[in-house]
Parts: structure tokens; sequence; C-alpha cells
């Protein structure tokens, strides 16, 4: 339809070098401004990775302070560590007068523990009576519920050189009371054990 | 072909295989040299941008006249241009053409773009009429309507002035 000469015409028109020029800068500046990219793709994803950390350790961190159990058995007003031994108190005159273990050849030691999470208590000698500590309703050794317990942990003055043990399981982790005759001291003393093996 | 085994050659050479067919497409719809070099440069920051991945050559020249005439109607859009460069500007773009060849392609030009474009891909870009189906996302009947009118359109315009368009 087109005589030659019309298309070698049409042909004639051409884009000025500049436009070469342009578009190969365009590819330069596109590479330049992927990298730029990349690094601060780069920049940011290791700023996301230390801030992911963070919260993971946060997270940990407050979940196991909100789960974290806390037990503490204390003897009279104090304490009772794994440093030292405190006294331990026994139950008072007026009530060893109306108790069963009133008797003379027994000791009853007046503990109190208080825990953030249920536990299971055990001794290995005597017996162990469980109260809770606000309303006075007996509690089961091995389902002692989160809160302040009163125990009273009768043992057989016949042993009296003798060591005694008392155990207190939480879901966390066991712990170890040592009950004992302190001879320079003259007097029943307890005391944190390491962990139960 | 499969996508993945036809690799989409460096801009240089695409540059060097289309840029020239793409400026006269942009030039024959914008008539303004600055604006058709506007329109390819777009074109290939478009193809930077996206980075397309071609089944073959065939697909590849496809996208990038389609794109260029897609670039060329943003352009008309955005500026309202309907400049039609006169005669004078045309023959100095045309500088070493015969006035009677550049005042042909005057009228081709003046086509409407829709004719104007299957004209020109078919008779002075050598596409198949399948090819410029591909490109322009239209019908092969459709394509071949369009020339057909395009044709009588221009015998119409080019009564008088000369007998063999």
């Amino acid at each position: 339809m087109f005589e030659k000469k019309t298309v070698d015409a049409y042909k004639t028109i051409q884009p000025s070098p500049h436009l070469r020029e342009r578009v190969v800068q365009l590819q330069a500046d596109t590479a330049i401004e992927e990298t730029k990219i990349l690094r601060f793709r780069g920049f940011y994803r290791s700023v996301g990775v230390v801030a992911a950390c963070c919260v993971l350790v946060l997270a940990f961190f407050l979940l196991n302070l909100h789960t974290s159990e806390q037990v503490v058995l204390y003897a009279g007003n104090q304490a009772v560590t794994i440093e030292h031994g405190v006294p331990a108190p026994q139950q008072d005159a007026q009530l060893r007068a109306y108790s069963l273990a009133s008797q003379e050849d027994t000791l009853t030691v007046s503990l109190k523990l208080t825990t953030t999470s249920e536990s299971n208590i055990s001794v290995d000698n005597g017996v162990l009576s469980c109260y809770d500590a606000q309303s006075g309703e007996p509690l089961d050794m091995q389902q002692i519920p989160k809160g302040e317990t009163q125990l009273y942990w009768t043992i057989s003055m016949l042993d009296a050189q003798g060591q005694f043990h008392l155990y207190i399981v939480t879901k966390k982790e066991p712990l170890s009371y040592l009950l004992y005759f302190d001879t320079s001291a003259n007097q029943w003393m307890i005391c944190q054990e390491n962990e139960k093996e | 072909m499969e996508a993945s085994q036809y690799k989409t050659p460096s801009a240089q050479v695409l540059y060097e295989r289309y840029a020239d067919m793409l400026y006269r497409l942009a030039y024959a719809v914008l008539r303004a040299q600055q604006d058709a070099e506007d329109a390819v440069a777009e074109v290939f920051v478009k193809w930077i941008a996206k980075q397309p991945v071609f089944r073959d050559a065939e697909h590849e020249r496809a996208w990038f006249v389609r794109v260029c005439v897609n670039q060329c109607r943003d352009f008309q859009r955005r500026r309202k241009i309907r400049v039609y460069t006169p005669l004078e500007e045309m023959s100095e773009v045309l500088a070493q053409s015969p006035s009677d060849t550049t005042e042909v392609l005057e009228t081709v030009f003046a086509l409407p773009e829709k004719y104007k474009m299957v004209i020109l891909l078919y008779y002075f870009e050598d596409f198949s009429i399948t090819e410029i189906a591909g490109s322009l996302g239209l019908s092969v009947s459709a394509v071949k309507m369009r020339l057909s009118r395009a044709r009588e359109l221009l015998r119409c315009d080019m009564e008088g002035n000369h007998e063999d368009v």
C-alpha cells in the first residue's frame, strides 16, 4: 500500500542520542535505588529481628514473672531460708493442753506456709496437720491451695536426737526443710535444705 | 517455549531492539519529539520497575508496544495535548525525505489513533495481524476491521493529492 520511500522516510524518525543516555542513566539510578532499598530493608530487618528478640525476652520475663511460684515457710515471724536455721516455735502451751499431742513425749512445731500455687506437703516422720490460716478449715496435705496455711508438725520426743524432714512439692520445684535439735542453742531449729532429690 | 527458558536481555539490548520503533510510534501519536522521548523513557522505567517475565521474544515485543501505546494515551490525557505538528516541523523531522513522502506520513499521522496504530504496525513495522492483536489487546477480526477502515480513510484523505498512497 505504501511506497518503500514512504516506509524508509518513516524509519528515519529516530530519537536523539540523549534518550539512550537517559535510559542507561535510569537503569543505573534504579540499581542505586534498589541497593539503597536493600540496605534499608537490611537495616529494618535487623531492627525487626532485635525488636522481636526483645519482645520475646520481655514476654518470657513477664510470663515467667506471672507464673513464678513463691513458696515461703515461716517459723514464727522468720522465713525459713537455706542460709541458716531459725528457731522452730512450738505450739503454745494453752493449745497444747487441749491437744491430743499434748503429751510430754511429743513436740509440736507451729509453722506457716505461704504459696502462690497449689502444693503438696509431706513429712518423713511424725504427724502433720494443715489448716487454712484464715478460716481454720483443715486441709488435705496432698492438695494445699495457694495462700496461707497453718502447719502443726508433731513428732515424738523419743527421737529427740534425730533429724526430721518436711517436703513441699509445687509444680515448679520440690523443697526440703530440716527440723533438728541444736544442742548449742538448746532448742529446736528448722532450716531449708537443698532441693529435694 | 516456557517462560523460564526465555531469558530477558539487558536494558541496553532491549533499547537497541525497541527504542527506535517505540519512539516512532510515540511520535506518531504525540507529534512532539520531546514528548515522544519522554514516553519511551517511561516505557523503560516501567520495564525496569516491573521486570516482567516474558514467554518469548514475541511476547516481549507485544509488551513494549502495548505499554508504549498506553503511555502515549496517558500523556495525551494528562497534558490534554491534541497538538498536531505543522507540516514544516514534520519536514524538520524528516529532513532528508521528499515532500510528497512527508505529506503521506502526515496524512497517516493525522488518522484517528486507533486506525493510525494498526496502519503503522502493519505497514511500517511489519507486524502480522496476530501480533497487532496481541500487542493492542484486540481480536484478530477487530484488527482486520480497523485496517480496512483505516485504508478507506486514507484513500479518502489522499484523494486528489496522490493516486498511490
